[in-house]
């Protein structure tokens, strides 16, 4: 937890409640349910461990051939011990969920609270000494910048380059060496590059067929009533919300667009389900798989994609650079 | 009119919004030309015409609930035929959804709709309102289910011994074993109240007619609906529904079982084209051996035997795309047995700003 670390460490020496008494409480929320979520996952992954050791003595039980009354009983208490812990996983999930959604809103209006201070800042007719509101601008700066790293991640993971610099005792294959690495990882970055090309085309014919599908029931909506018939069930929600681009912008699943009942007396009021936000992987945004999910997961792919472009090009000039050098 | 004016308000107020903090707007425009062959949905001489269609829709949504959303979507239009002008109609929708977290993965939902339908030459239309407070239940990411009820009401300009009253309540489970396959699994049931008393037949009389009289109370039909759909996303999007509806009558002739099927294919082409396919099947059993003419309500009481859709679209921008649409439509008339057909073919443009 990057970002409660930055809090904690900015909190005690800045003075942001000066501007706006909001940000020094909204920081101390969001600070407390960055804890809570890191306390949350703390415990979450110890229960996966444990849940691991379960799973390994009850796989080593059931590859037995024959077990004896004792061995019976303790698979069976193993097995129950198993499901104790999924259940207790799963509640931790909840957990988060709601923190998340929770932790998503309240870094928003921080977020805009910061903006509004900073532009407070760039405006001249403040009259505090120049070395203080550098210095208080610099904070709020490095604070916007780690919420918003957290509120929106860039990449669907870490892409790591390898760090290999030219030393002065390299000698020609040394170097040769060193550009074969760069240019052994930057083909396996372009391999990579190809199947988030093929999984983004894939993506956007998906978006493409759904917003159509949805298109075609909101405008059939309105005037007949064989087109209110016919629409019934796709709700107009969906439609709106994808729109608003709601999803887009949290990662937020919507539901998907379901042919109703279709009783002419049932009512043609909006399928809706509960809000649960996915924040760090486009990947998981996807349950149930709808407009807005796809969305979703084609604008992190996006960012992906960029971010893996300028690293295999990197990586390309820096191997390039050396097989230069070596040749010298 | 007082949609109209609600419009009105709600558009400023959208307009307005942008600029309150935690407000998102959007607005999407579509406006088409269409061929109707059968403007009266008549079995015999029909009439056909030529119509224009624009539609503007407004939604907003803000967070200010903590854990929860509330959201609005108000969209209004107009229809305007060439030669039948006394078709000339309006359509002015309202929604608006409040939904939050009550506990871990407990959330309550409460939607409101509410739906005016107006002609511009003569006093006909219907309002249409309702309510369909829920529980939901979100145990994990690929289970979501929700038990609901509802609340409607129909009011009609003319012919109010149509208007009717509909409470029920249901339960729904959406589930998604694995990724890009969704079921969704249904059940609706209640009871709709008429304002007209309902029917009772005699046996034939001695001209051998059947003689139709009303009892003194008012017709209610008691109304089920199973339905089930499985959405899969496999080269093309593919959405499979069946349901089951049985409705059971205290006036005669109205007590019926209805399977009915539906399947929508959407599928992207090249040149930026998607294709849309839709199909609907109803099959109508009466119960009873003695039917009276169908009570044809106004606007309302159509039901589809079967529709067959093809649409091809294409995206000119990312918020601009055009289609081209071609509907078939067989409908029960007034006589039961005899069903009237209809095409539509048309052309229409939309934009999301």
């Amino acid at each position: 937890m990057v970002i409660a670390g930055i809090f904690f460490v900015a909190l005690p020496g800045v003075r942001a409640s000066e501007g706006d008494p909001r940000i020094h409480v909204l920081e101390k929320k969001v600070m407390g349910i960055l804890v809570d979520m890191d306390s949350l996952k703390q415990a979450g992954a110890g229960l996966l461990g444990q849940s691991g050791i379960v799973t390994q003595r009850i796989h080593m039980y059931r590859s037995r051939e024959s077990l004896s009354r004792r061995q019976h009983r303790n698979l069976e208490k193993q097995l129950q011990q198993a499901q104790a812990l999924e259940q207790q996983v799963q509640s931790i999930q909840n957990k988060l969920d709601s923190l998340s959604g929770e932790f998503v809103r309240a870094g928003r209006i921080l977020l805009s609270l910061y903006q509004a201070e900073l532009d407070r800042f760039a405006d001249t007719g403040t009259a505090e000494p120049r070395t203080v509101r550098e210095r208080d601008f610099q904070s709020l700066l490095v604070r916007k910048e780690a919420l918003e790293k957290q509120l929106y991640p860039v990449g669907i993971r870490e892409i790591s380059a390898l760090q290999v610099e030219a030393q002065p005792w390299d000698t020609a294959p040394d170097l040769m060496r060193k550009a074969d690495l760069l240019r052994d990882q930057e083909e396996s970055f372009r391999k990579e590059l190809v199947m988030v090309d093929e999984r983004l085309h894939s993506l956007r014919q998906e978006a493409s067929a759904r917003r159509r599908a949805e298109e075609l029931t909101r405008e059939m909506d309105l005037f007949n009533p064989q087109e209110e018939l016919f629409a019934r069930g796709l709700d107009q929600y969906n439609a709106a919300r994808n729109d608003l681009g709601y999803w887009e912008e949290s990662g937020q699943k919507n539901p998907p667009p379901v042919f109703g009942p279709g009783d002419d007396n049932a009512i043609s009021v909006p399928v809706t389900d509960g809000e649960s936000i996915e924040m760090h992987s486009a990947e998981h945004a996807t349950a149930p798989r709808t407009l807005g999910s796809v969305i979703s997961s084609i604008k992190n792919l996006e960012q992906h994609r960029a971010r893996l472009l300028s690293v295999a090009d990197s990586l390309g000039r820096r191997s390039a650079w050396f097989r230069e050098q070596a040749g010298r | 009119m007082s949609f109209i004016r609600t419009g009105i308000v709600l558009l400023m107020m959208v307009q307005a919004l942008p600029a309150a903090p935690g407000w998102r707007c959007k607005s999407h425009v579509s406006l088409s030309y269409l061929h109707d062959n059968n403007v009266f949905e008549s079995l015999k001489n029909r009439q056909s015409d030529h119509v224009g269609r624009f539609m503007c829709q407004f939604s907003t949504q803000n967070d200010f609930i903590s854990s929860g959303f509330f959201q609005a979507v108000y969209q209004a239009g107009v229809e305007g035929y060439a030669s039948h002008t006394s078709e000339n109609r309006m359509v002015n929708d309202l929604n608006a959804l409040c939904q939050f977290r009550v506990r871990k993965s407990f959330s309550l939902c409460l939607p409101v709709q509410a739906r005016a339908k107006t002609y511009f030459e003569w006093d006909w239309g219907y309002g249409f309102y309702s309510t369909e407070p829920a529980l939901l239940w979100i145990p994990s990411r690929k289970i979501q289910s929700r038990l609901f009820f509802s609340m409607s009401s129909f009011d009609y300009q003319q012919g109010r011994e149509y208007d009717h009253r509909f409470l029920g309540w249901g339960l729904s489970l959406r589930w998604e074993p694995l990724e890009n396959i969704n079921w969704f699994v249904q059940w609706r049931g209640g009871r709709l109240t008429y304002r007209r008393n309902a029917l009772q037949s005699w046996e034939r009389n001695k001209a051998d007619e059947v003689e139709w009289v009303l009892t003194g109370n008012r017709q209610q039909d008691d109304l089920n609906t199973v339905f089930l759909s499985l959405e899969i996303y496999q080269w093309a999007l593919f959405q499979w529904g069946a349901g089951y509806q049985w409705n059971r009558s205290n006036s005669v002739g109205f007590s019926y079982n209805r399977p009915r099927a539906t399947l929508l294919v959407s599928k992207k082409l090249p040149w930026n084209l998607t294709m849309s396919v839709f199909w609907q099947r109803q099959w109508k059993h009466y119960q009873d051996v003695f039917l009276p003419l169908l009570q044809i309500r106004p606007e309302r009481d159509v039901e589809e035997n079967e529709i067959r859709l093809l649409e091809l679209a294409r995206e000119l921008r990312p918020n601009l795309s055009v289609r081209c649409r071609w509907a078939w439509y067989e409908n029960e008339s007034p006589f039961r047995d005899r069903y009237y057909e209809k095409q539509r073919l048309s052309l229409g443009f939309s934009l999301i700003f």
